[in-house]
């Protein structure tokens, strides 16, 4: 009777702290195989992210092309354009999702998107909702329009055309973002009107905006017009400021070179767009005229309005695609007062450009943001 | 006598495993838990890679770490350790966080969602990447998914922060210690740099669609680096920032504005 006992005690107690060391186990390790949550999230996440990469850095050709036989609102002409203009596209996002399925193989998931579940919201952003089939649960994800915007480094500026210079300005930690191209006509017609639609126009800078009407739309994209001493900060080739005096270069793209000293105007016109170039249509999104950083059409291309918080009559940027290479106005910083009218009532301070205006020649006056 | 080894040896085992699970306990859930970093806020400026030594035998947060939780809501948790005072009895222990509570100051003595204890030295560091806590000999990485362009809800998620023009999305004290971190990114329309005299070199930022420079207006910022200006900022004609001209420089309430 003792033996038996004393081998039924061993078994309970071995059960029971096996038994405790596998509740313990289960309790630790049981939230890991909750089937659905976790691997969910992890599944909504890495879908987004593809969506974003997507949105962010446009389709690849081979996408492109697919993306685009579902797309009869988006014109063949832009097909062969520039790329700028689909990237933080919400017209090709949405070709892109339509009907479309996607699957999670991994994890088993799918995801539904239908063709009416979307919003533009302010800024140009867009929210599009999906349907995930087997949880049965309804997410958004929002898509903000974060392209084609570059950080000002930290650095010491100089204001102005001169090399000597008292309008000196630092932008250490003011987190200057500044629009790497010029408004285009999609980019005002969506954020202004909510409207995604492309057509053969949509890639062309905004140019028949007066100067309030550029602030204003700005300040609904959430920033304010580009500020002169922003702008020129981008244009002069970077070189140190010592007592007040900085070597300002006359092209954005190099230190000591004049656009007057080249033999060859063409040889310019695949990255410096003047009169001989005879470009009747230009793209907002070409990569023109670029500077240290990837920001373009710094000389040359359209007139261009600022904010100028240190010369407030010098406001327009003169150096176009209207005038020859060898003009005085092709060079950095050189600046005329624009009255910020358009139509009958613009008025510039240069008899010349103001004829070409009146003689529809100019077509308007170009612009762009900073945040 | 056979009864009482088996019991001993089974007990001492189980003691055994316990421990090791313990130690991963911490590991586990804060792996689940974290799957989907969003942020990290180191708000006392803890330096990173290095033990944190002092103060002993106190909470001190150490980080605000923002995640997608379950239902898609961005929320947060606050990382809390102890450290030791003698070798070895440090505690590291993760609070739910709130949205209110800027540096989880609220939530120090609220229940551990998990902790970890008997730690000798924890130090941690975090990039755009990954959050990597050292404990010990052990290193806890977890990937941070982090965007500035992607917003993502699970029907009805909670709702965004938003802010009106005239909110500051940024500001510090005089001591340059931050008093409201930086989600000037939510802002209606532009942010605006504000001079002030409470921290050389770091811009009070308001929601705003207002320019800067004009009569009433704030004055536009020209920078301590750029003017070498060492002195006092609540000056008028303060040369840290400018006005167009006719208007000059004056300094109300510690900000500079136009005049």
């Amino acid at each position: 009777m003792i033996k038996f006992s004393k081998s039924i005690i061993t078994k309970i107690f071995i059960l029971a702290v096996v038994g405790l060391v596998f509740t313990k186990v289960f309790f630790l390790t049981s939230k890991d195989s909750i089937p659905g949550n976790s691997d969910l999230k992890t599944s909504v996440m890495n879908f987004s992210h593809g969506l974003e990469q997507f949105w962010l850095n446009g389709p690849s050709h081979t996408l492109l092309d697919k993306t685009l036989e579902k797309c009869s609102d988006i014109p063949s002409a832009l097909v062969n354009m520039n790329k700028e203009v689909f990237k933080c596209n919400p017209s090709l996002l949405l070709c892109y999702l339509k009907n479309k399925h996607y699957k999670k193989h991994w994890l088993g998931f799918e995801f539904l998107f239908d063709s009416n579940s979307f919003k533009i919201m302010e800024k140009g952003d867009i929210q599009v909702s999906f349907y995930e089939t087997v949880s049965k649960k309804s997410f958004n994800i929002e898509l903000k329009r974060s392209c084609h915007k570059i950080n000002l480094p930290e650095k010491v500026f100089s204001a102005g055309a001169r090399n000597f210079s008292n309008e000196l300005w630092d932008s250490y930690r003011q987190n200057i973002k500044v629009d790497q191209f010029y408004v285009s006509e999609y980019e005002y017609n969506l954020i202004e009107n909510k409207n995604i639609k492309m057509n053969k126009d949509s890639s062309l800078p905004k140019l028949d905006l007066s100067l309030s009407q550029m602030r204003l739309f700005c300040k609904r994209k959430g920033g304010q017009l580009l500020k002169n001493h922003v702008f020129e900060a981008l244009s002069f080739f970077p070189s140190k400021v010592n007592n007040g005096f900085m070597f300002k270069s006359k092209v954005p793209w190099a230190k000591t070179l004049n656009l007057q000293e080249e033999e060859s105007s063409s040889k310019y016109c695949s990255h410096f767009i003047s009169k001989e170039c005879d470009i009747s249509r230009l793209a907002a999104y070409t990569k023109a005229s670029p500077g240290w950083l990837p920001i373009y059409h710094l000389l040359g291309s359209e007139l261009e309005a600022f904010d100028n918080t240190f010369k407030s009559k010098q406001n327009l940027k003169v150096s176009s695609r209207y005038f020859n290479m060898n003009h005085e106005s092709q060079k950095n910083a050189y600046r005329i007062y624009w009255n910020g009218d358009v139509g009958e009532n613009f008025k510039v301070s240069s008899p010349k450009l103001s004829q070409l205006y009146h003689e529809n020649i100019i077509k308007g006056v170009a612009f762009r943001c900073m945040y | 006598m056979y009864v009482l080894k088996t019991f001993i040896i089974l007990y001492v085992l189980s003691f055994f495993c316990f421990g090791v699970f313990s130690a991963e306990r911490f590991k586990e859930e804060s792996a689940l838990r974290w799957i989907n970093l969003d942020g990290l806020e180191n708000i006392h400026g803890l330096s990173q890679e290095s033990a944190l030594k002092s103060p002993k035998n106190t909470w001190i947060t150490v980080l605000e770490i923002y995640f997608y939780n379950e239902k898609f809501q961005k929320v947060k948790d606050c990382l809390l350790y102890k450290v030791p005072e003698s070798g070895g009895d440090g505690v590291l222990k993760v609070v739910s966080g709130f949205k209110g509570d800027e540096k989880c100051k609220k939530v120090k003595f609220n229940p551990a969602l998990f902790t970890k204890d008997k730690i000798f030295n924890f130090g941690f560091s975090f990039d755009n990447e990954q959050l990597k806590l050292l404990i010990d000999k052990d290193i806890y990485i977890y990937p941070v998914f982090r965007s500035k362009t992607l917003n993502i809800s699970f029907g009805g998620g909670e709702a965004i922060t938003t802010f009106k023009n005239g909110d500051i999305c940024f500001d510090v004290k005089e001591d340059c210690e931050l008093s409201k971190k930086n989600n000037c990114h939510l802002c209606p329309s532009g942010v605006q740099n504000i001079v002030t005299s409470l921290c050389p070199g770091v811009y009070k930022k308001i929601c705003s669609d207002q320019n800067c420079g004009d009569k009433g207006e704030f004055a536009c910022p020209r920078g301590i680096k750029s003017t070498m200006y060492l002195g006092e900022l609540c000056i008028p004609d303060s040369p840290v920032a400018y006005c167009r001209k006719p208007h000059r420089v004056i300094c109300q309430n510690n900000e500079l504005i136009c005049q």
